[in-house]
């Protein structure tokens, strides 16, 4: 299965939230994998704490994979185990029963780039290839309109692709400005739809695969807002109403979301993976959060709430 | 001496179930007007007709130095079983004076063949070719085999979906052959991610059969691969064995009946096998884990006919 990450704004925590979620479901014995399709600036080097790659690898990226095929004798990208390459030593110890960890790192002088026919056909071998490999491989496409997003939306039409289930999410901020700008890179002008269909796709098809998952909410009713006062609680709930109102307006309703992760002090500063051990053993993430880690990978993968309408 | 060097791509063909026979031979023609040979015996096995493709690349021809070489690398794929898929890249590597390159056409009278134009030194280039790792492969010969196998996996005819996880191995190997030496030796090694390296050297023979037993070793270098994946990935003696059973069960389906060493193949391939057999014992690690996944099978029936009868509700 391949899934896409995409968000219309930078720091929605769409990459800190799909390595995450990445994690978790490596956890439960699926093998996957995480490409860092960010060319401008890849990260998730950081978030998995692989020292090598903190801003992406030297040679051999993604980004070179993809548009310098000349130099690439392989075929194949660079690829980094997490298990085996992070710096972190909670994450070194592979737990039993889990599955494969991969890390497609990006590259340090990345950029984006233009249509071009060469990268989109290999574009297609590589998802080809990583789909034969992992259970779900998870696309981290950079914030905004990219061409990263118009390569993977052409790349999953190709015939070659046909069959291979592909899924997307779109992160944004419950505000009242991430809202209607998640709502344009879907449904809007030169938005994902309008390019998917350039690119092939049939439009009701997939708009059902397209889920948004909302980040660093606020829940008026959780035991960490217990010592505000009234009056804060009765504003901070008006607010959520309103931009639930917002949100049922621009179609980013409840039934076009796929999860909610709340608003997580670790996850807003630290942006590196939160493991069991932050959670029981040094208490400073919060166990809601990995709850939302774990019920998002879960419904990644459930086909029942992906189904056409 | 004559210098061959090789790489093959193994991977699990993106198709539900085995592939029938006359679908083979539209997933597997590469080459319209050209036909795909297919045999049934003792195991399904199709080949498609060879490909070439051009190369002018920089090869290692002694320990640090380069020369260029020129001419074209063969390409084949071959699907056994109706489930396994590999495809392979091949070229004999002759050495010429001068540092011209030629017309492309004397290059097209020579199919197969890459001219190293320099002073060139083959045990030394075999050695470089084996030593390199998984990110750098002699004359894009790895991108070849991509080439070759994306185009297969992405036929029409197929299902896409795949009925084993496992990443595509590459085996790489280099053949030194001379006519004063006398039997076979063989140097087979499994290396860090994926890759193993064959070292073959031996006396006068047909560079096809060559590529015949590569092929073969890959595939069932694979087979054992995949097949130890899904062991471990399936927890014996953590899960319950129900449950172990149930994540065991694509080996049963996809690949327990494929092993058949050297089922092809004749004369010095048989040897090179034999010699393989007792180390590292390919065969003896396969037998030894398809007892394990059979008894695993075998416990968790017994287990599961002699439950009592308060959970045994459940299952009515």
């Amino acid at each position: 299965m391949l899934v896409f990450a995409a968000s219309d704004k930078g720091g929605t925590g769409r990459s800190v939230t799909s390595c995450n979620v990445v994690y978790r479901s490596a956890l439960t014995g699926s093998d996957v994998c995480y490409l860092d399709f960010d060319f401008g600036s890849p990260t998730a080097g950081s978030i998995f704490q692989i020292t090598d790659a903190q801003r992406g690898v030297r040679q051999g990226g993604l980004h070179s994979y993809l548009l310098e095929p000349d130099i690439q004798t392989t075929g194949e990208p660079q690829r980094i185990d997490v298990w085996t390459q992070s710096s972190r030593a909670s994450l070194r110890q592979r737990p039993p029963g889990s599955g494969k960890l991969m890390l497609f790192p990006g590259d340090q002088d990345g950029g984006e780039f233009g249509p071009d026919k060469e990268a989109l056909r290999r574009c297609v071998q590589l998802l080809q290839a990583l789909d034969e490999e992992f259970d779900m491989c998870l696309i981290d496409l950079s914030a905004g309109r990219s061409y990263a997003t118009q390569l993977v939306l052409e790349a999953t039409a190709d015939p070659a692709l046909r069959g291979v289930a592909a899924r997307w999410l779109v992160f944004h901020r419950w505000t009242r400005q991430h809202i209607p700008a998640a709502a344009g890179l879907v449904y809007g002008k030169d938005g994902i739809l309008d390019a998917g269909v350039r690119a092939g796709h049939d439009k009701d098809r997939l708009q059902s695969a397209i889920k948004f998952v909302r980040t660093a909410v606020v829940d008026p009713d959780s035991i960490e807002l217990s010592g505000l006062r009234p009056a804060q609680v009765a504003w901070l709930r008006d607010c959520d109403e309103d931009l639930r109102r917002i949100a049922a307006l621009h179609q980013v309703g409840r039934r076009a979301m796929l999860g909610t992760v709340p608003l997580d002090p670790v996850l807003q500063w630290r942006e590196q993976l939160i493991s069991d051990n932050d959670v029981v053993a040094r208490d400073i993430a919060n166990n809601a959060t990995v709850d939302a880690f774990d019920e998002l990978a879960r419904k990644i993968q459930d086909d029942e709430g992906w189904a056409e309408p | 001496m004559v210098l061959v060097l090789g790489e093959v791509m193994t991977a699990a063909l993106r198709h539900s179930g085995g592939m029938p026979r006359e679908r083979v031979e539209d997933a597997l023609g590469l080459l319209a007007g050209e036909r795909v040979r297919i045999s049934e015996r003792p195991i399904g096995y199709a080949v498609s007709p060879k490909t070439f493709t051009g190369v002018d690349c920089r090869i290692l021809a002694r320990s640090g130095a380069k020369v260029r070489g020129v001419g074209t690398l063969m390409g084949r794929a071959c699907l056994t079983g109706g489930r396994v898929l590999q495809s392979s890249a091949v070229a004999r590597i002759d050495p010429v004076g001068g540092g011209y390159r030629r017309a492309w056409s004397h290059y097209l009278a020579r199919l197969g063949v890459v001219e190293a134009l320099g002073r060139t030194d083959l045990p030394g280039t075999a050695a470089a070719h084996l030593a390199a790792d998984r990110s750098s492969s002699t004359m894009g010969m790895g991108a070849f085999c991509v080439r070759l196998l994306s185009e297969i996996q992405g036929s029409p005819v197929l299902d896409k979906s795949t009925p084993v996880r496992a990443r595509r191995t590459v085996l790489r190997w280099a053949a030194l052959i001379d006519e004063r030496n006398e039997g076979v030796r063989v140097r087979f090694a499994v290396r860090e991610d994926g890759l193993r390296t064959v070292r073959l050297v031996l006396g006068p023979a047909e560079i096809d059969d060559i590529v015949d037993l590569c092929e073969d070793l890959a595939l069932h270098d694979w087979l054992l691969t995949a097949l130890m994946s899904v062991i471990e990935q399936s927890q014996i003696g953590v899960e319950q064995p129900a449950q172990s059973v149930l994540k065991l069960r694509p080996a049963v389906d996809h690949l327990l009946h494929l092993w058949m060493p050297a089922a092809r193949l004749g004369g010095v391939a048989l040897s090179v096998w034999e010699g393989l057999e007792s180390r590292p014992g390919l065969s003896r690690q396969w037998d030894a884990s398809v007892r394990r996944v059979r008894d695993q099978m075998a416990m968790a029936a017994a287990l599961s006919s002699s439950r009592p009868p308060e959970s045994a509700r459940f299952f009515r």
